[in-house]
């Protein structure tokens, strides 16, 4: 058996470069639909290494990180929303001569990219995995909006990086990750290490330009656009993921959609190497369907 | 623009950063940049821009430092950092370069040209002198200390200091009056990027950084460089108090210093002397 290694890249578009992970081979040169993915905020791709290998053994997997995210350029835009990110995504996979069919599966953030992209571009689409999606914003997801522009903290005395620790930590440990109660503790500890300090690692990196698009997911308005998907799609979520209770409304709101609640509890990084491996074949399974 | 790129060589990825890639395969010869330890080609940014004005300019990050993949020793020798560069030669098309080294950069870039003379044409040698024997083993002795790593997230203060010190202490870990230098300190950007740089690599990043200091010992390999070398330092670099010594070891060498008033890092100042002795 070849074993799967992570190669990383960088897409040309007018505004800089967008950063990609990739396994399972060369997506130009496919018989089978490759698969893009789109991760959540804050991060990067990084964040999907495991799920990337997860589901390359069985097709091509590109992750690209948002603009304004890990090692992406800026958005060209302060005001930019998700057609604008999603948009950036299919002129970079078109600079990269991945221009057939793929399949595509967004997180969080990267699920409202992913929408975008399969309203827009119908025909480049075969099917949809989205992980996490949220419902029409509340009022506290338009307070935490104004929360999320964090340049200001980027300083000579390093504010920064005792912030993005403790910041990732509570919202690992806390829902509202700053409402530190009894009440709101979440039922779960911190990741490995390794992974919780490369995930510290990715935020840090975005400080300065991932409120862009991390404000426009936050706002997105998930009831106007699903309706205007058109191509098989999974509505998915891990019981103990923050969506979860919107993942009813989801699957409600995409026309046909296939409704999943994940194998796991946990998503993303809180997720055991087996539970992520499980979950890729699942996903696998569903996309060959 | 400076874009990044990846090249795959045997052990895994070299990152690095580019300019000027319309002239990929024009007669001047690519001009690859190898930059001073521990972060990145990035810290190259400022001069392989204008360079790529009129030629391919390349500034790979060291093994181990930036986005490039890890050694596969636990010590590598200098040797091996530059068969390595080598490979990425290899992978990208280059049968030979000009090539530009400050500090780590320049050692990995004196052993290339001894090793592999048909593989470099010319030589900017920025920033490197006559080692103190002291001084190395007491820097060695301090790069294989581990940085922090636990729970407590103690290695965002420690890589936060790390990239701070540098600015304010020579070197950076003695931190008394006697080791205090006269500079600004680095910009909010600029400290975040290089700390972030320390957190990527906190296993890695001291071994090129080792490799260049116990790479040429006594300046011994000085004058075996066979290739026409520009070699030049910055008013403020602590390897200028040998400059007249070190010129006199080189063979074939134009020994000019930075432009007055221009301290280490002012590429925009240097980079019409290196264009102007490249194309002569």
């Amino acid at each position: 058996m070849t074993t799967l290694t992570i190669e990383r890249g960088f897409l040309d578009i007018a505004e800089g470069q967008i950063h990609f992970r990739a396994a399972g081979g060369d997506p130009r040169k496919a018989k089978k639909r490759p698969l893009v993915m789109f991760h959540g905020s804050p991060g990067s791709s990084k964040q999907l290494e495991r799920l990337i290998l997860a589901m390359a053994g069985s097709r091509p997997v590109m992750a690209l990180d948002t603009l304004g995210m890990g090692d992406s350029s800026p958005p060209a835009r302060e005001d930019a929303d998700m057609t604008y990110f999603a948009d950036a995504a299919r002129r970079g996979l078109d600079w990269y001569g991945v221009t057939g069919q793929v399949d595509l599966l967004g997180h969080h953030t990267g699920a409202r990219i992913a929408t975008e992209f399969a309203i827009a571009s119908p025909s480049r689409v075969g099917r949809v995995i989205l992980d996490g999606m949220s419902a029409a914003p509340t009022e506290q997801a338009r307070e935490y909006a104004k929360t999320l522009d964090k340049r200001h903290l980027i300083d000579q005395i390093g504010t920064q990086f005792f912030r993005a620790w403790n910041d990732l930590k509570d919202a690992y440990l806390f829902r509202p990750a700053h409402k530190r109660l009894a009440a709101n503790v979440r039922p779960n500890g911190l990741p490995p290490l390794s992974l919780f300090h490369d995930h510290v690692v990715e935020v840090l990196k975005s400080y300065p330009t991932s409120h862009t698009a991390y404000r426009a997911a936050v706002l997105y308005d998930s009831p106007a656009r699903l309706p205007l998907l058109k191509m098989p799609v999974l509505a998915t979520c891990a019981r103990h993921d923050s969506p979860f209770a919107a993942l009813d409304e989801v699957a409600r709101l995409v026309p046909g959609a296939t409704k999943l609640v994940q194998p796991q509890d946990n998503a993303e990084n809180l997720a055991s190497d087996e539970e992520i491996r499980a979950l890729g074949r699942v996903f696998g399974d569903w996309l060959d369907k | 623009m400076v874009k990044r790129r990846f090249a795959s060589i045997d052990i895994g990825q070299v990152h690095y950063w580019t300019a000027g890639e319309e002239h990929r395969g024009s007669a001047k010869p690519p001009l690859v940049l190898l930059h001073a330890s521990p972060f990145s080609g990035r810290s190259l940014n400022a001069l392989t821009e204008p360079m790529g004005q009129s030629r391919w300019a390349i500034a790979p990050d060291h093994l181990g430092q930036g986005d490039s993949c890890a050694p596969t020793l636990a010590e590598p020798p200098v040797e091996y950092f530059s068969d390595k560069m080598i490979a990425f030669f290899d992978a990208l098309g280059i049968a030979a370069a000009d090539l530009y080294g400050t500090h780590t950069g320049a050692h990995v870039a004196i052993d290339i040209a001894i090793r592999h003379p048909k593989r470099v044409r010319r030589l900017i040698l920025d920033g490197v002198g006559l080692p103190n024997e002291t001084l190395k083993n007491e820097y060695v002795a301090h790069l294989r200390e581990r940085p922090p790593f636990d729970y407590t997230g103690a290695q965002m203060m420690w890589a936060f200091q790390t990239a701070q010190d540098l600015y304010l202490f020579f070197p950076y870990y003695d931190r008394d009056t006697v080791h205090r230098r006269k500079r600004d300190m680095g910009s909010p950007s600029d400290l975040h990027r290089r700390a972030l740089e320390l957190l990527r690599n906190l296993r890695t990043y001291h071994q090129a950084y080792i490799a260049a200091f116990e790479a040429n010992p006594g300046g011994r390999k000085y004058p075996l460089i066979p290739q026409p070398v520009l070699y030049t330092v910055a008013a403020m670099d602590g390897s200028a108090a040998a400059f007249d010594q070190v010129a006199k070891m080189i063979a074939n060498c134009t020994a000019r210093r930075y432009p007055e008033g221009a301290i280490a890092g002012d590429y925009g100042a240097a980079a019409p002397m290196f264009r102007d002795w490249l194309d002569s």
